[in-house]
């Protein structure tokens, strides 16, 4: 009984004392490892939130040399991009003020959280050296929000091995694409593999194939869709055909970015589209048997248009107007600016693939990377990149246009239909906002 | 009755206890002679001591829990969007007929009805298959226990990633295993079998759960009863139909509420796998919110899409109440 | 009364024992594999992951624990900690409240019982999601945005209704008479509570505390809004592996393996408890 009463005693002290603890190291900072041996630059330290991934990888090394030539702290936060990018919503329309900077995936994102951004008024230098297009990315109404730190765009990517072999070209007409897909096709290996399971990514190869036959996507004032044309549904119907006509591994349906990696590292495909930056982990040592024959080639143009355009994406800070540390996060966008225009000679190759300026493309590292060419090839494309429509909504309009565009993949539907029906929910959703 | 009295008592019989205490509290404790006789004031009586135990948890509930789904009523009936600086527009019940009105929606409604009803069926039978073969033959086996209880404390997130992966049409475990007896790899998450997918995991991580309650349950059923019923002739199925199954019904009901509820809020695991896809062949009710409120950042429809969620629930839970025609305290 | 449970059976090799056998084995093979893959994965180098024919032999790597031991500010030791604290926290307290509701409403039954089990279940049928963004005001305003409590409390809440609706049967099946024998021997009403009903309710106790605590140790749609680098917990932590090329699966698996291992170690102790709680009242029958 009385050991009953003690255990009573014990666990009721255990108990206050856990809340005791609890409450103490509530709000209180996290164990300092890795503390630096700065000079105290001061002030409190600037807070970002970092996608998980190569950007992150990149960007950590370069935030700690800032902390050691300027003293000033940065507390960089690590998540999964879609979590950061609620998170940073949140923050930002409470007008917390947690974090200082604003970490933006091109216009999508800014769009979405410019009303809340600082414009920045960078000295005209750092504009010059960026490539005039890839500021756009962050530019509204002639406002700049961020810089492009990480740009990507999504070129056809081809095996040069198995093109050379057939005696083939790289396609650069919708048919051509066909056919060379169709070409090529034989036993385990597919013309193409894509990455048709998420929206975010075959939407955005349906986006920039109808740039490049000549059709916009959302009207001038933003307000309506203009995609409905021949020329839309053709863009779409390229898409469609290869699946439907086996062009394609059945999986594609289902894959996303790293499904189609793997695909071709193994050698399931002659063809793919995905984002540059994709284009180190096929082409280094160890990546697979075939790691070193891709290359890299502009893609395909339809009737209706004329010159190859390509879609950037990428990664910028913006400046949020709830920070209570403007002055440091500023000196803080200012640095990364110039590592990023100007890479070290030692940069990560995973920087170096990402080229925005001048400088990055003369880099040796950023020649090795684009042998033979192809680096011409590469700033020629981003000299001429586009970005997604300028809408808030275009997350919305991106997963009702995904949802159609699968089943004409699948073949339930035609691809005109696939597009009307696109236009009728696209322009629901515009009405309604 | 007598084993477990005859453990307290000797434990009881050495406990002190003053005159006071017995003064206080006795009467009370003994029920009926108390409640007749004498003058209570209405805070010594039953409903008070009630309340007084319930009060604690009640309020901390309704303050962090009832607060927020009041917010979401609140929220449901306007026009709100997270993103844009155009103020929230009081807009009535709108939200709420465009969700009955779209035929996605509905789409979505009617997969989430099917569903829940497949996967709750199949884990309460199945759980309760496994909880009757651990009890008849493993009714000490910890250790077998704790393995099948594995699935379920790995969190949702984990289970939708490493179950991806092992569907993985192409050098997936699941296609691996069924190669070696020459069956032609399938296409788990495609369009034909997506939502049958989606169903197995959610199978996998849940029937643990029904299993140990219903094991829970079996264990304190008295031997007797079996016995008396095999006496009499009952053959096994019967024993178990007639006289298990009546008798273990309150788990029965609370399984069949807890799993209905927690199947209709199936989301982590679904997005990992299919993000809804193909096409919006398991898209659900949950996945839908999630969609309305942190992607489009709707979050006046991502709120009434919550309540039809929440609504729906407490339909069903209703009806199995009235089903069972219990109390749902028994 | 003898428990079915506690009679005792000489294992008897017939042909329906042996299938048991069988059945018993196959079940713990579909339970375990995916996690034991996951705990092969963690040991595997990157690039045998994805592969078309998964390779099962392999010299194994200890790479994927190393990262998320190994980088300091990152590292996932913080992260444990936190976790650690929001869960045994809430956990207990949970427990404790609903053990004085459940209580409560099986022994005493307070007029309109009924009205208030369903709403105490209601509460628990909201999605999580649906509680984000409420949630997220609420902490901003009473500033406790990023700190231990932001998740203790909801997580408190969220597990009262559970714990109280299973905690409940239990009660109820536990005859008054006991009580009443306590009683009627002098203790007062709370020491017949305390000494009588919680021995025997460890069972249920012991199986609710395990759900609150996987409940509370898992939850990732809170823990993701409230946090953001003082109170982080591990699942967020464990997100992180959704990285911008595709999921990084060697982390995925060391990390998993490093987050299950608590909770197994909280059920085992647990299981211990309720066992000498129950051969303790059967024992003298």
């Amino acid at each position: 009984m009385k050991t009953r009463r003690a255990k009573m005693h014990a666990l009721a002290a255990s108990v206050v004392g856990t809340l005791l603890l609890a409450s103490c190291s509530a709000g209180g900072s996290s164990e300092g490892d890795g503390t630096n041996s700065a000079p105290a630059g001061g002030g409190e330290p600037v807070t970002l939130l970092l996608p998980s991934g190569n950007f992150e990888r990149t960007t950590l090394p370069m935030l700690e040399d800032f902390t050691a030539e300027t003293g000033i702290e940065v507390e960089p936060i690590a998540m999964p991009a879609e979590d950061a990018r609620s998170r940073q919503i949140l923050d930002l329309t409470s007008q917390t003020g947690e974090l200082d900077l604003i970490l933006m995936d091109g216009m999508t994102w800014l769009t979405q959280v410019y009303e809340h951004l600082e414009p920045l008024d960078e000295p005209a230098e750092a504009d010059a050296e960026y490539l005039r297009p890839l500021l756009d990315m962050f530019t509204i109404d002639g406002e700049r929000y961020a810089s492009p730190l990480g740009v990507s765009i999504r070129p056809l990517i081809y095996r040069a091995d198995i093109f050379e072999e057939a005696g083939l070209e790289p396609p650069t007409t919708f048919e051509e694409f066909y056919d060379t897909a169709a070409q090529l096709t034989s036993g385990d290996v597919y013309g193409f593999v894509g990455p048709y399971g998420r929206a975010t990514s075959h939407v955005s190869i349906w986006t920039v194939l109808a740039y490049n036959n000549g059709v916009e996507i959302l009207d001038e004032a933003g307000e309506k869709a203009a995609f409905n044309t021949e020329a839309g549904v053709e863009a779409l119907e390229t898409m469609a055909a290869l699946y439907r006509d086996h062009l394609m591994p059945v999986d594609s349906i289902e894959m996303a970015h790293d499904g189609t990696l793997v695909a071709m590292q193994e050698g399931r495909g002659a063809m793919t589209i995905l984002p540059t930056s994709f284009f180190l982990s096929l082409n280094e040592e160890g990546s697979g048997p075939h790691a070193g024959d891709f290359r890299i080639a502009p893609l395909p143009v339809g009737p209706d248009g004329d010159e190859p355009q390509s879609l950037a994406t990428g990664w910028g800070f913006g400046l949020s107007k709830y920070s209570e540390n403007k002055e440091n996060a500023r000196k803080l966008l200012a640095y990364l600016d110039e590592r990023t225009i100007d890479p070290a000679p030692d940069a990560d190759t995973e920087q170096l693939v990402r080229p925005v300026s001048d400088a990055g493309f003369q880099h040796p590292g950023t020649q090795e990377i684009f042998p033979d060419g192809q680096i011409d090839l590469l700033e020629e494309s981003l000299s001429s990149a586009r970005t997604l429509p300028e809408t808030p909504l275009w997350d919305d309009i991106q997963n009702a246009l995904g949802e159609e565009f699968q089943r004409a993949y699948l073949g339930e539907i035609s691809a005109a239909d696939a597009i009307a029906n696109g236009e009728k929910r696209v322009n629901e959703i515009l009405a309604g906002s | 009755m007598t084993d477990r009295t005859g453990a307290a008592a000797p434990a009881l019989r050495s406990a002190r206890s003053t005159p006071e205490t017995a003064a206080k509290e006795g009467p009370h404790g003994l029920g009926a002679a108390s409640a007749n006789g004498s003058r209570r004031s209405w805070w010594r009586s039953r409903n008070a001591l009630g309340y007084g135990f319930i009060a604690g948890p009640l309020v901390f509930m309704v303050v962090v829990l009832l607060v927020p789904i009041a917010y979401n009523a609140w929220v449901s009936l306007h026009d709100w969007s997270l993103v844009g600086t155009t103020p929230p527009r009081f807009i009535g019940l709108d939200n709420y007929l465009e969700i009955v009105q779209t035929p996605r929606w509905r789409g979505t409604l009617l997969r989430t009805a099917v569903y829940v009803i497949v996967t709750v069926s199949v884990q309460v039978v199945a759980g309760f298959l496994i909880a009757l073969l651990l009890h008849q033959h493993f009714p000490r086996a910890k250790v077998a226990r704790m393995l099948l209880l594995l699935p379920m404390m790995i969190s949702e997130v984990v289970v939708g990633n490493i179950w991806r992966l092992l569907l993985n049409y192409n050098g997936g475990l699941i296609n691996w295993f069924l190669g070696l007896f020459g069956i032609e790899p399938v296409f788990w998450l495609g369009p034909e079998h997506a939502f049958q997918s989606i169903l197995m995991v959610d199978i996998w991580q849940n029937v643990p759960f029904v299993t140990l309650v219903l094991f829970a349950a079996l264990q304190t059923l008295p031997s007797e009863l079996l016995e008396a019923a095999a006496i009499d002739g009952a053959n096994r199925w019967h024993q178990v139909r007639s006289v298990i199954v009546p008798m273990i019904q309150p788990a029965f009901l609370l399984v069949l509420m807890f799993q209905t509820m927690f199947a209709i809020r199936s989301f982590s695991t679904i997005w990992l796998l299919t993000e809804g896809g193909p096409g919006d062949r398991t898209s659900l009710l949950a996945i839908d919110v999630f969609r309305a409120a942190l992607q489009s950042y709707d979050i006046g429809l991502g709120a009434a899409l919550s309540w039809c969620l929440l609504l729906l629930s407490l339909g069903i839970t209703v009806l199995y109440i009235r089903w069972l025609k219990r109390d749902p305290l028994v | 009364m003898t428990l079915l449970s506690e009679t005792v059976r000489r294992p008897r090799f017939t042909v329906g024992r042996a299938w048991a056998y069988v059945a018993l084995v196959a079940l713990l093979l579909v339970a375990v594999f995916p996690i034991l893959w996951l705990v092969l994965t963690s040991l595997m180098p990157s690039n045998l992951i994805m592969r078309s024919t998964p390779t099962l032999v392999f010299t194994p790597t200890f790479e994927h624990f190393a990262a998320i031991f190994g980088t300091g500010r990152g590292a996932i030791t913080t992260y444990l900690v936190n976790s650690v604290i929001v869960t045994l926290v809430s956990t207990v307290c949970a427990v404790a409240l609903a053990i004085f509701a459940a209580y409560g409403i099986a022994r005493v039954r307070p007029r309109g019982h009924e009205k208030l089990s369903l709403l105490i279940l209601t509460s628990r049928m909201l999605p999580p999601v649906g509680l984000v963004v409420p949630m997220y005001l609420i902490a901003r305003n009473t500033g406790l945005l990023d700190t231990h409590l932001a998740l203790i409390l909801p997580y408190i809440a969220i597990n009262i209704p559970l714990a109280t609706w299973m905690l409940q049967g239990f009660f109820m099946d536990l005859p008054k008479e006991l009580e009443e024998a306590a009683m009627i021997d002098g203790c007062g009403r709370v020491m017949a509570f305390v000494r009588v009903v919680l021995p025997l309710a460890g069972p249920g106790i012991a199986a609710v505390s395990v759900f609150c605590f996987v409940l509370a140790w898992n939850d990732m749609v809170l823990a993701l809004p409230l946090t953001l680098r003082d109170a982080v917990t591990l699942p967020p932590f464990m997100s992180q592996v959704r990285q911008e090329e595709g999921v990084a699966w060697g982390q995925l698996g060391a990390t998993t393996v490093v987050v299950m291992a608590p909770v197994i170690l909280f059920t085992l102790a647990v299981q211990r408890w309720i066992v000498s709680g129950l051969t303790a009242g059967a024992a003298k029958g």
